[in-house]
């Protein structure tokens, strides 16, 4: 249904004015050829389109730029009116000209009414081409001076959008400074409406003292005729309620020809910037103020190593007076020299402001010694790198004069290094042990003692490492009482040493306190009194020994008390029975004289001597056996001829016992002449020979064997006797000891006593060899001198 | 005539007293030692008894007690003739009831006024 018909060219203007966009809503398609062709009869080129409906008109609304609607007025689906409500919804402007057959006067009312431009009758279309061309023309102008009125209203806008919101407060003056208008945010800032101020001056807002002496600036301010030129200045304005606040404020001058018309202030509250920058100089004040005051030295230095300030207590300590950093560095740099601590010279690159530049981090208590001029100044150091304003890093470097620190310092170290040598050096064990028991000192004497050096032990546990397992116990309890705050005195404290031997220490052990007083360890002091304990050892020795040599003495010595009790009880008996013999029988002589034959008297007489011999007998034996005891008898070994000795002594015991044995004598010797104590060997041969006599009676015989080699001589002297019991054979060599079957036999009971002294006495042997009723055999052996 | 046994081990001394003994009018027994003496008591039933102390096997205490057991010879008296001295040996001897204790030596004329009065 929509026909969009091309027409042929047009011959065309220039501009191509008759170059025309037609949208036709008609049902008729003649009517719409007809009212095309009336167009373009006018000379215009015409672009049409026919709608009929409502839809396809909206549609072909949004697809051309028409310049001109010709509406039908009524139409079987669609009307003009409806059209038009379409149309002035989005194009208020677009022409829009109803082209109707009939049309009744209230539509053609209501249609203008409601927008329509123009409205014509089909049977009149002579007026249709100069309609169309007027509303087009009207159309155009109307929606140029729309788009004007747009442009405007929103240029408007802007500007008040901006004035309106700006924080700033923003003012058009006249030349003498007299408000014309005020931006809004001058209600926020000084407290009055814009009204309020129009017309007011600016000046009397500012505080007296900031216009006092500038009053003639402010007002050329306003007088200035230089073009383009901004002043900047602040000062504070009084605010509707009297206080004052901080502006900065821009003025700009507007020129209209060379003549200064108006001024446009801008200006911003800077109060709080302000007090910010107050408090700002104030604290640097302060800050300043304290670098100036304190006692430490100060000195910035920049990042290129040069100073930037220092402060009056660096120039104080380092006695220089000068005035400028310059200055000051060149004094640094040309009059001091600077010195370690071991008093080496002090590299430039080690100290610590370069250090802390070069590396970016803090040097902190470094001790430097500083020359001037002789002068010896001890400084500690401390630098920290800053940020300087320029954003590169600077260093701080602060120092205090420790000179008087240092002297006292070196003395005390001195002192304690005096004091540490001494406990070193102590020709003393000294050693020390923490509350843990740890040793911390360990000097000389005790590492050469116990063979660990001080660095081997230092640490280690003392009882652990060194007390004997028997005493670990009680060194325990000893120097917890000395943490305690007991002394401990000579103790005896055995330990170990390297090589395993034990040495015995005499120990004094003292708490060891620090400044406070504090108990913080133990110290013992010791003596190595090992060979104290040797040499006592070695005494008691020797003491046991002579206590062992005493007390055997003393047995001795009681054994002869009592032998000489025994020599005494048995002695007087022994010489009480021949005194009663004598006595009964010289009574008996003087008694009975008269009566007596002299044969009688005699024989009386001769058994006097007879027990008067046996008492002398008795007397020698009791004075040797007494002098062999006590030790007195003293050899002395002569030479004899041992055959003609032995021979005489039979001879002598022969006559003695009256003959009545036999005595068989044989002699085996190497050498006749031998050396021995004659005395000695004629007693034992005497009583060995007498005693085989006496206990053999009613035998006829006794038997002598010598043999004598070129070391010793062998006596065997043989009885055929009655023997010795077994109990008895033990005994029979103690003084007085008579066997128990001697019965009625004579003896002294000394006999066999002295025989093994005398045979002792040369390192000789005895030997008894006997059978009760059979006989005793003798053997003796004498080594010769 | 008064009968008087001597017991000694000492012979030389034995014949010394026997010898006096006899010079004065006693009959006189010896014996050598204790065993002896107990025998010389019961065969020939002495009036006096003179005893020594120290002799081998049986001493003279013991001989003493054997003889006081005898119901006969209870109160024979009986003179210690020794060489001991100790005061414990005179205590022993009179606990046993001996009636003298001379010590060797002693005077002939000692002993014989002994035995005089013992025998009265």
């Amino acid at each position: 249904m929509i026909e969009k018909i091309q027409h042929s060219p047009h011959p065309e203007t220039e501009d191509d004015p008759q170059h025309i966009n037609i949208l036709v809503v008609e049902d008729t398609e003649d009517d719409y050829n007809l009212i095309i062709r009336k167009i373009e009869n006018e000379g215009y080129q015409v672009n049409s389109l026919r709608v009929e409906t409502a839809q396809e008109y909206e549609k072909a609304l949004e697809t051309d730029n028409w310049d001109v609607v010709l509406s039908d007025n009524s139409l079987p689906q669609f009307d003009a009116i409806s059209a038009l409500k379409i149309t002035r919804k989005k194009y208020p402007f677009l022409p829009f000209i109803i082209v109707s057959g009939t049309i009744g006067e209230e539509v053609a009312v209501e249609a203008m009414r409601s927008g329509a431009n123009d409205f014509l009758l089909k049977d009149n279309l002579a007026r249709l081409a100069p309609a169309v061309e007027k509303e087009i023309r009207d159309s155009k102008i109307i929606i140029s001076k729309a788009a004007a009125d747009e442009a405007l209203k929103e240029s408007e806008e802007r500007y008040r959008l901006l004035a309106e919101n700006i924080q700033d407060l923003v003012c058009l003056h006249n030349p003498d400074g007299s408000y014309l208008w005020v931006s809004p945010s001058v209600y926020k800032i000084l407290g009055y409406s814009p009204e309020e101020l129009i017309g007011k001056k600016h000046f009397d807002l500012i505080h007296p003292d900031d216009t006092a002496n500038r009053k003639e600036e402010y007002s050329n301010l306003f007088k200035t005729n230089i073009p383009g030129k901004v002043v900047r200045f602040s000062y504070r304005m009084r605010r509707k309620d009297g206080i004052y606040i901080y502006v900065e404020t821009i003025l700009q001058p507007v020129f209209k020809s060379d003549e200064l018309i108006r001024v446009l202030s801008t200006s911003r509250d800077i109060t709080e910037q302000k007090l910010a920058h107050d408090l700002l100089i104030e604290s640097e004040a302060k800050y300043q103020s304290v670098v100036e005051s304190i006692a430490e030295g100060v000195i910035l230095y920049d990042d290129e190593g040069h100073i930037g300030a220092f402060n009056k207590s660096a120039a104080q300590i380092l006695r220089s007076k000068a005035a400028s950093s310059k200055a000051f560095e060149k004094e640094l740099l040309e009059n001091f020299q600077f010195i370690k601590p071991n008093m080496s010279v002090y590299p430039q690159d080690e100290m610590p402001a370069p250090v802390t530049l070069r590396t970016g981090k803090p040097c902190s208590q470094v001790i430097m010694g500083v020359r001037d001029r002789g002068d010896l100044i001890w400084l500690s150091m401390n630098s920290q790198p800053f940020l300087q304003p320029n954003g590169n890093v600077g260093v701080v470097v602060s120092f205090s004069d420790i000179t008087e620190q240092k002297v006292y310092e070196d003395r005390v170290t001195a002192v304690a290094q005096e004091l540490t040598n001494l406990i070193d050096t102590a020709n003393a064990p000294i050693f020390g042990i923490d509350w843990n028991g740890k040793i911390n000192e360990w000097n000389q004497v005790t590492a050469k003692i116990t063979g660990y050096a001080k660095s081997e032990v230092m640490g280690k546990k003392l009882i652990d490492e060194f007390i004997l397992d028997g005493y670990k116990v009680a060194v325990t309890d000893l120097l917890k009482n000395a943490l305690r705050g007991k002394d401990v005195t000579n103790y005896e404290l055995p330990i170990y040493t390297r090589n395993g031997k034990v040495v015995t220490m005499l120990f004094n052990a003292t708490p060891r306190r620090n400044l406070h007083a504090e108990i913080i360890g133990v110290v013992g002091v010791g003596q190595n009194i090992t060979e104290l304990i040797e040499y006592r050892e070695r005494l008691e020795l020797k003491v046991a020994e002579r206590t062992k040599e005493l007390n055997e003495a003393l047995m001795k010595e009681k054994e002869l008390v009592a032998l000489k009790s025994k020599f005494v009880s048995m002695a007087s008996h022994e010489f009480r029975t021949p005194l009663s013999t004598i006595t009964f029988a010289t009574n008996f002589i003087k008694k009975y004289l008269s009566r007596l034959q002299p044969e009688e008297v005699l024989r009386k007489l001769d058994k006097v001597e007879e027990q008067v011999g046996h008492m002398t007998y008795l007397l020698d034996d009791v004075l040797l056996i007494g002098k062999s005891e006590s030790g007195k008898i003293k050899l002395h070994p002569v030479v004899i001829n041992i055959s003609d000795f032995c021979k005489k002594i039979i001879e002598e015991v022969s006559h003695s016992t009256k003959n009545t044995h036999k005595i068989l004598f044989s002699i085996s010797c190497k050498t006749k002449e031998i050396s021995i104590d004659e005395k000695l060997l004629r007693n034992i041969l005497i009583n060995l020979l007498t005693n085989a006599i006496k206990f053999s009676p009613g035998k006829d015989k006794v038997l002598l064997d010598v043999i004598c080699t070129a070391y010793k001589l062998t006596m065997l002297v043989r009885d055929w006797g009655m023997g010795i019991e077994k109990e008895d054979q033990e005994k029979i060599f103690e003084p007085f000891h008579r066997a128990s079957s001697v019965g009625a036999i004579q003896g002294t009971g000394l006999g066999l006593s002295i025989v093994k002294k005398a045979i002792e006495l040369q390192g000789g042997t005895i030997e008894v060899n006997s059978a009760v009723g059979k006989g005793t055999a003798i053997k003796i052996e004498i080594p010769f001198a | 005539m008064k009968k008087i046994l001597i017991i000694d081990d000492t012979l030389h001394l034995l014949e010394e007293i026997s010898d006096i003994l006899r010079m004065e009018g006693y009959e006189v027994i010896t014996a050598y030692d204790a065993f002896d003496g107990m025998r010389k008591i019961s065969t020939s039933n002495p009036h006096l008894i003179i005893t020594d102390i120290l002799m081998p096997e049986m001493d003279g205490f013991e001989l003493i007690s054997k003889i006081r057991s005898v119901d006969k010879h209870q109160t024979t008296p009986i003179i210690v003739l020794s060489a001991q001295a100790a005061k414990e040996n005179m205590q022993k001897a009179e606990e046993l009831k001996a009636n003298l204790y001379l010590r060797k030596p002693c005077t002939a004329d000692e002993l014989l006024s002994s035995i005089e009065k013992l025998l009265n």
